[in-house]
Order: C-alpha cells, then sequence, then structure tokens
C-alpha cells in the first residue's frame, strides 16, 4: 500500500479520535489513560502501516488495536502503581459529592457498565454503544459468537439489581 | 459503584485536539531527532564496551544480598528481581522496563528514608499496605507462582510485605516533603520525592545499577517504558511558585502580573503545572519555553497537572 503523509494520518484522527478515546476509557476508566491509549495506537499505526491491509475495515482495525492496548494496561505494572498511587493521594484529594446528583439517567446506565468486570463490560460496550453485531464482536475478541452472548447475559443479569429505579429499555425487554 | 464518571467523555474535542497535536508533534519530532543522532551510533558502541568491561567487574563484587545494615531489608536484590519477572512475567519490552523501573523506585524510597534517619515501620496493618493478597487473585498469576513452586501466602511474606514496608518508606517520605512544600499538588510531591530518593541511589549504588540493567538488559529511562504518553506544549512561564511553574499558550505576556494564574488559565481555557526542581536555575517568569511532558491530571476546567520530561527555553 502506499504510504500514509501526515495530513492524510490527520483526516483519519479527525473522523476516529473521539469514538476511540471513548472505547479506551470504557476499558482503562481514566481519561488520560484513554487520551494516551489512542495517541500511541495513532503513531503504532503510522509506524506500522504495511501491517494494515486496506479493506474498507479501518475502524474495525483500529478499535482492535486500542482495546488490545488498553488491555495492556490493565495488565501492565502502569496500572497496578497507579492502583497504589491513588491509594496514596486518595487520603488528600477533595471528594466531588455533588458530582453524583447531577447525573442523568444515561450516565448512570454507563456508569453501572463500568463497574462491571471487564468480561461483561467489553460485550455490553460493543453491543450497545458500539452497536456492533454479535458475530463482530466475536471476531474483534477473538472468542465464540455463543460467548459473546452467554456474556452479554450475564452482564444485563449483574446490571439489573444496580439499576432497579431506572427504565432502561435494554433490560425491560429482558 | 465504580468511581468513574461517564459524563466527562461527553464532550471530547479538547480530548481529540490534545490527542492529534501530539501525534503529529511526536512524529514529526522524532523525524527531526533520527537525522540529528546517527552520528551518536558510534559513541553509544563506545559506551557499550564500557558496560561490558563494568560488567565483569561488577560480577566479581556481587556475592552477597546488599543489606543497608544487619535488620534491614535487601535492596536491588537479584532474587527478588528474578522472582517478580518470573511471577508477573511482562511479554513485551516496555512492560519488563517497568517493572524493573517500580522496583528500583520502591528500593530508592527505602534507602533514601534510612539514609535520612527516618523511621521505618516493619509491622504493617492492613490499611497501610500498598498491595494486600487480593491484588494477587489473578488466574494467570497464580499460574505463573505455581510455576514457581510458591504458594501466594509464601510470595505476599517474602516479596509483596517488603514491597509495602518500602511503600510505607514513600509515605514518610511525602509527609517530610509536604513539611517543605506546604501546597504541594500530590502528582509533584509523589515527583519530587521519586527524584531525590532516586538521585540518592543511582549516585550511591551505580555500579549495582549497571550490573543489574547490564544483566536483565533493562532501562532506567521512563521513555522506555510501559505507557510514556509523551506530550508537548509550547508557552509562557506565567509563574514560579513553590515546587512548581505554570505555562500558559497564547498571548499572555501582557496579563502576568495584573490577573491572577487562575484568570489567566480561564482566558487562555488552558494552563499546565509542571514541577520546578529540575529547572529552578534555567527559567524566570515571562520566559517562552516548549515543553515535553506526560501523567497530566486535571486541575479545575483548563488546567492540568503533569510531569516534566524536557524544557528548550526559546526566549
Amino acid at each position: 500500500m502506499k504510504l500514509l503523509e501526515i495530513n492524510e494520518l490527520e483526516k483519519i484522527m479527525e473522523q476516529h479520535t473521539e469514538r476511540l478515546i471513548r472505547l479506551a476509557f470504557y476499558y482503562v476508566r481514566d481519561l488520560q489513560c484513554a487520551e494516551d491509549i489512542v495517541q500511541d495506537v495513532f503513531i503504532k499505526f503510522y509506524d506500522h502501516q504495511q501491517n494494515y491491509e486496506e479493506r474498507g475495515e479501518l475502524r474495525a482495525y483500529l478499535s482492535k488495536l486500542v482495546t488490545n492496548k488498553s488491555k495492556d494496561y490493565l495488565r501492565s505494572w502502569t496500572y497496578r502503581k497507579i492502583q497504589v498511587q491513588q491509594k496514596i493521594f486518595a487520603k488528600q484529594a477533595v471528594i466531588r459529592r455533588d458530582m453524583l446528583v447531577q447525573q442523568d439517567e444515561q450516565a448512570l446506565i454507563e456508569n453501572a457498565i463500568l463497574a462491571l468486570p471487564l468480561k461483561q463490560r467489553e460485550v455490553l460496550i460493543y453491543f450497545y454503544f458500539e452497536e456492533l453485531p454479535v458475530a463482530e464482536i466475536a471476531e474483534l475478541l477473538s472468542i465464540p459468537e455463543s460467548t459473546v452472548k452467554t456474556r452479554l447475559r450475564r452482564g444485563r443479569e449483574l446490571l439489573k439489581p444496580k439499576l432497579q429505579h431506572i427504565e432502561w429499555e435494554v433490560l425491560l425487554h429482558e | 459503584m465504580s468511581k468513574v464518571d461517564v459524563t466527562i467523555i461527553r464532550d471530547l474535542s479538547e480530548s481529540k485536539k490534545r490527542v492529534m497535536a501530539n501525534v503529529v508533534q511526536h512524529i514529526e519530532q522524532r523525524d527531526n531527532k533520527k537525522r540529528v543522532w546517527r552520528w551518536q551510533y558510534s559513541v553509544i558502541s563506545v559506551f557499550f564496551t564500557a558496560c561490558i568491561v563494568l560488567f565483569f567487574y561488577t560480577q566479581l563484587q556481587l556475592d552477597n544480598k546488599l543489606l543497608l545494615s544487619s535488620n534491614d531489608l535487601p535492596i536491588l536484590d537479584e532474587d527478588e528481581m528474578s522472582t517478580m519477572l518470573n511471577a508477573y512475567n511482562p511479554q513485551s519490552e516496555q512492560s519488563r522496563n517497568e517493572l524493573f523501573q517500580t522496583m528500583i523506585e520502591m528500593d530508592a524510597y527505602y534507602a533514601y528514608a534510612l539514609s535520612k534517619g527516618i523511621d521505618i515501620n516493619h509491622k504493617l496493618e492492613d490499611k497501610e499496605r500498598l498491595m494486600s493478597k487480593q491484588n494477587l487473585e489473578d488466574d494467570h498469576f497464580k499460574k505463573n507462582l505455581a510455576n514457581l513452586e510458591m504458594s501466594v501466602d509464601e510470595y505476599f511474606e517474602k516479596y509483596i510485605e517488603p514491597f509495602n514496608i518500602k511503600g510505607s518508606a514513600r509515605n514518610e517520605l511525602l509527609k517530610d516533603y509536604q513539611k517543605r512544600y506546604e501546597n504541594s499538588f500530590p502528582l509533584h510531591a509523589y515527583l519530587g520525592v521519586k527524584k531525590e530518593a532516586m538521585d540518592y541511589l543511582t549516585a550511591k549504588y551505580v555500579d549495582r545499577i549497571s550490573y543489574l540493567k547490564k544483566k536483565y538488559q533493562f532501562s532506567l529511562d521512563p521513555k522506555d517504558a510501559y505507557m510514556s504518553g509523551t506530550k508537548y506544549k509550547t508557552g509562557y512561564v506565567v509563574a514560579i511558585e513553590g515546587d512548581r511553574f505554570l505555562v500558559v499558550s497564547g498571548e499572555v505576556k501582557d496579563l502576568i502580573g495584573y490577573l491572577s494564574n487562575e484568570e489567566i488559565i480561564n482566558q487562555k481555557e488552558n494552563g499546565i503545572w509542571y514541577p520546578l526542581h529540575e529547572v529552578k536555575e534555567k527559567i524566570i517568569v515571562g520566559n517562552m519555553v516548549s515543553v515535553t511532558y506526560s501523567m497530566q491530571e486535571r486541575l479545575g476546567k483548563y488546567g492540568f497537572v503533569a510531569n516534566l520530561d524536557e524544557i528548550k527555553i526559546e526566549k
């Protein structure tokens, strides 16, 4: 393939950056880290363009890179260290209690999903927020379709008690 | 429920601008550097030769564990390093470097605190532990421990509890630092203590560290560890206070001294506080600077607190 110029990379970033930051955030639950992950992914994409076979699947390809990088991050020592750091700084931080009061229902649903274990969280994110069909989620995560369905079902079960007072259509149809 | 709040990802236009600018700047600066760096390959090969000589020299000296005194924990310990490596089994070079850097950092806190005569608690309560046994509840991790013929309990007692004690040394150093810089931001207090401790350790145990770096093929440069997330900013030094300085981009020179720092940040919709220690003698208010930085944390609507990697004074 012809190698991209920087201005062409900028066009791609213009189109995909916000979506990818959101996707990374759903994994790592920290905006700064999500930005760093997406930044690294675009640099990696630019440096290893020959690995991408142009078949109109750029969206899926970038999503896969972000997913893998986010999972690497969750397994990494940085993540463990940040957790340790937060334990120290928690005593010094000012807690913004008013935040919870201002949350709308959509935010409550998304926060509840963010609190789920990773296995359930990622399939719910792809299914409801990215609106991917089960087959595509299975391919993206390299797991069987039946596993995607099981995790979706289990995720919805875990959400129900947390969202008792919210009429989220996904749970109403269960 | 998680403490995370998703409303911060409703509007990502600022994040998008930052990421795009950083990616472009990173690629452009790197390409420029590549041209400048080629002549330095020969210097690097001389350096590696010197390292090999140093390696054989230090090997002769490192039969025993390095104990600071008879009752203290070992530091820069090969046994600990190789067990941690096998237990966590980091896959990439970046992750290996990161693990190495974390271990060296924790040893630095411990050695530095002892050198300052700080009393370190060796019998910790649960709430004082940075890592508990629950942190080790991971199937992948347990499998690695089984390969080492070690139980979680054994691993915790032998390696994690010393890690926790070294963490308590850091807490004592943080308290000491915050007495000197009362209004320090937590990130800057952490970076300040880390710098002091690492300066102490790397100066005092230079041979031992070189030996470990060589033996395990590690790097101590933070840029070689995972997720450096380098960012760039050009702007004016608007304020210098305590252990930090503030850089704001845009036409701000005429505002300095007339508006408060917060007012300037809000008016220009940007502003980042960096740690001052490395550059205290180099910068003054009004300098135009180009900064490479990482580890940023939000402070208010438009402000950030960050680490400083490099700084260039433009004028």
